[in-house]
């Protein structure tokens, strides 16, 4: 415990310490970094300020210059740490010897991401607007006022809407993941460029890129997981939208900063020689300013196009193993891996989302006992056989879940519209339906004024020309036009309508 | 003005609008991360997230690569990358790489977006959600993936077909052994080697062993690119008679030379040092 040797030892442990942590966290060497640099400017903006202003004091001056210079010191030995790369192989340049990276690669890359991954941002957000999240008991994500800017009332025309919509936000994220990954590929040695910034401008747009990074990854593995209904992260719906929200803003820095880039690197090469450029052809690319070409490139195993290729291949196999349970008709046949598609086509029934037996449903619930009930200005009680004797109609109308897959069908049964005028009710401009289900985030939902008055917004008690099956929502359910799958609500036992004021 | 902004410049490192954009870009995500904090549970998120920046880089990228290092060690041909024993020289097949690299790659990314159905994970949730089993998508992913492995390999079949039509001399005419395939359409010119670059140190490789994998590879690369490329037969090259005798031990000019590559093919990128 004495000694300058035992010190000295016992320094130089702890900064060999602080070093292997610094290789480990360069987002925190990039924070430090900041802060050190700020100080270094801060102290130089001071000293500036004060030479210019020449009539000042000069013992005022010498105090500070003395205050500047001690945070300047303070500063230094975090410089010293930063300046020497961090131990182990990854951070020494020539390690990454891949002769196909290099700007036009991955500005190649970076325009298909920048063409597919707005649109399934946007069907996304159409997605959170079909759900009608203004209506009271709607929203299954609260918070953010701010970011609900764009919803609207959501239409029932064209019935087919909601169904494009999911079917394209699924199907082309899952396409792009391939893509996602090249790109990740492409960039990687950037991740152990040192030092780890430059400027607290360069600082900056790294910590920026966690929110570009760390959100499509999670925008990814949240959807990829829901579909499959592996719920280990919980409440879907919050986590979904506002990770979207994060992978949004990245998203938008990272294509303002870029484009520029991208744009020199896609006119650096052409695709149409690279596609024609065979394995015994295939050179490395010109080194760039960002440096991302390799400093040695090994000799290539794999053309670009090769890769391209690869990427692209990966891409459809991804979307045609899935797209099937979204297309339907034959198609679902294909649909190897979506979760409503073989199986489905096998079992020859609809698709269904959440059995009666899931949510505990019982014969008796079902039975003779079963009851609807309407309210509005008068309360009414119906039996199912009351409910047949209603005017029937029949409509074709898809149900589309979030989660990609949907179907078409044909049903029978009887107007919502005319249900609120049985209910006294004129102009609904509301309607909560509720159903026998006990617990669950949409055992209710809440329609609009044009979802209850659109004349193909049915109570359906059959489907395909016979009684609804248990698990599509026997004794009644409601089918609207152009809505989430979970809003056509099942075991429907009471209907609420509401008059426009 | 024009001043004030060559000062945010020196100390910042950009343009003032390079602030802007990022600090805007920041309260938006910060704003949402904000709704997410007031809904509670947002410590699993935070974790969620931090894996997925992690995810590809620290994760993924590893596994990948080491799988893809091993398979490059082990592919007992010269097109399979990285291996430098000189006996491997000598087979001049097309190289297969690719052809498992892909299939097992589609695999993969297959397992890692459906693994929760493939691997029955989700299997009790998906069930009671859709009234079906997730028995069947394990068999399913094998089935694509022999499927795959499959094509890959007609497809590699094809190939070595090809390459045989191609190489057996038009007047049917053949020579004693095998070993004249000619694939050098795609012949390097101009005084680079195979790889684009001009080799470092050729020295090192003519010592025999495995050359520096970080300054000579490509070196090492240039000699089997030209070994897969343009064999033949013939009298040994002077020049390669010559070298042999300067360094009689060096095992990768022996080997050379019992494939009598043709001097004007293999010569460009070796010269230099020589």
């Amino acid at each position: 415990m004495s000694g300058n040797a035992g010190r000295g030892r016992r320094g130089s442990r702890g900064r060999k310490a602080a070093r292997v942590l610094l290789a480990v966290t360069p987002l925190v060497v990039t924070l430090i970094a900041v802060a050190a640099r700020a100080a270094a400017a801060a102290k130089l903006a001071l000293v500036a300020a004060l030479r210019q202003a020449a009539a000042a004091p000069h013992q005022a001056m010498t105090a500070t210059r003395t205050a500047a210079a001690r945070l300047g010191d303070l500063a230094a030995p975090l410089r010293a740490v930063i300046s020497r790369p961090p131990p182990g192989p990854l951070f020494k340049p020539g390690i990454w010897r891949s002769p196909l990276r290099g700007q036009w690669l991955t500005s190649l890359l970076g325009l298909v991401l920048l063409c597919g991954l707005p649109i399934v941002a946007l069907t996304g957000l159409l997605s959170y607007a079909a759900y009608d999240p203004r209506l009271p008991g709607n929203d299954q994500t609260p918070g953010a006022p701010l970011l609900k800017f764009f919803l609207f009332s959501w239409p029932t025309q064209p019935s087919w809407l909601y169904r494009v919509d999911q079917a394209t936000h699924i199907t082309l994220g899952l396409a792009l993941l391939p893509v996602v990954l090249a790109k990740l590929w492409s960039v990687l040695p950037k991740l152990f460029s040192w030092p780890p910034t430059r400027s607290p401008a360069h600082a900056l747009e790294r910590l920026s890129l966690v929110m570009i990074v760390g959100g499509v990854l999670f925008e990814g593995a949240t959807g990829i997981l829901n579909i499959q209904n592996f719920y280990v992260v919980p409440s879907f719906y919050t986590a979904h939208l506002y990770g979207g929200w994060v992978f949004i803003a990245g998203l938008i820095t990272h294509v303002i900063l870029k484009f520029p880039r991208m744009r020199a690197g896609l006119r650096s090469r052409s695709l149409r020689r690279e596609l024609r450029t065979p394995l015994s052809r295939t050179r490395p690319e010109n080194p760039d300013p960002a440096g991302l070409r390799a400093l040695s490139p090994a000799a290539p195993t794999l053309s670009r196009r090769g890769l391209l290729a690869a990427v692209g291949g990966a891409s459809l196999m991804l979307a045609g193993l899935e797209v099937g349970q979204s297309i339907g008709g034959w198609t679902r046949w294909t649909a190897l891996f979506g979760p409503r598609g073989l199986s489905v086509a096998q079992s020859g029934s609809l698709p269904v989302n959440r059995t009666a037996a899931s949510i505990g449903l019982t014969d008796a619930d079902v039975g003779e006992a079963y009851r609807l009930t309407l309210v509005g200005t008068r309360t009414m009680t119906l039996t199912r056989e009351q409910v047949l004797a209603l005017p029937q109609h029949t409509v074709v109308l898809p149900i589309a879940c979030v989660e990609g897959w949907s179907a078409a069908a044909s049903w029978t049964g009887v107007r919502l519209a005319d249900l609120a005028q049985l209910a006294g009710i004129r102009r609904p401009a509301l309607a909560r339906v509720e159903s026998l289900e006990r617990a669950g985030s949409f055992r209710r939902a809440d329609l609009s004024g044009t979802q209850v008055s659109d004349p193909r917004s049915l109570l359906a008690l059959q489907v395909n020309g016979a009684d609804l099956p248990r698990d599509h929502g026997y004794p009644a359910r409601t089918i609207i036009p152009n809505v989430p799958g979970v809003h056509n609500t099942k075991w429907v036992s009471k209907i609420t309508f509401m008059e426009a004021v | 003005m024009t001043r004030v902004i060559a000062r945010i410049r020196r100390w910042y490192g950009a343009h003032p609008l390079h602030l802007l954009a990022l600090l805007a870009a920041f309260a938006l995500g910060g704003y949402a991360v904000r709704a997410v904090v007031a809904a509670g549970q947002w410590q699993i998120y935070a974790l969620w997230f931090l894996v997925a920046i992690v995810g590809h880089d620290l994760l993924l990228f590893p596994l990948y690569s080491l799988a893809d290092l091993s398979l490059r060690r082990l592919l007992p041909w010269r097109g399979g990358g990285a291996s430098t024993a000189p006996n491997r020289v000598a087979n001049p097949l097309p190289p297969v790489i690719n052809h498992l690299r892909v299939p097992a790659g589609f695999s993969l990314l297959l397992l890692l977006v459906w693994f929760p159905l493939i691997l029955r994970l989700s299997s009790s949730a998906y069930h009671r959600a859709s009234g079906l089993t997730a028995a069947p998508y394990l068999w399913r992913w094998l089935a694509v993936t022999g499927v795959m492995f499959l094509a890959s390999a007609v497809g590699y079949a094809l190939r070595l077909r090809h390459a045989a039509v191609k190489s057996s001399p038009p007047n049917g005419h053949r020579p004693e052994s095998g070993l004249n395939r000619e694939r050098g359409r795609g012949l390097p010119t101009g005084g680079t080697c195979h790889t684009g670059h001009v080799c470092p140190s050729a020295r090192e490789r003519d010592r025999g062993g495995a050359p520096d994998a970080t300054s000579c590879a490509s070196d090492d690369r240039c000699i089997s690119a030209t070994a897969g490329v343009g064999l033949t037969f013939g009298p040994d090259p002077p020049r390669l008679k010559e070298r042999r005798r300067r360094r009689p031990g060096s095992e990768a000019i022996r080997d050379l030379a019992r494939l009598r590559i043709i001097p004007e093919m293999s010569g460009k990128c070796p010269r230099r040092s020589s």
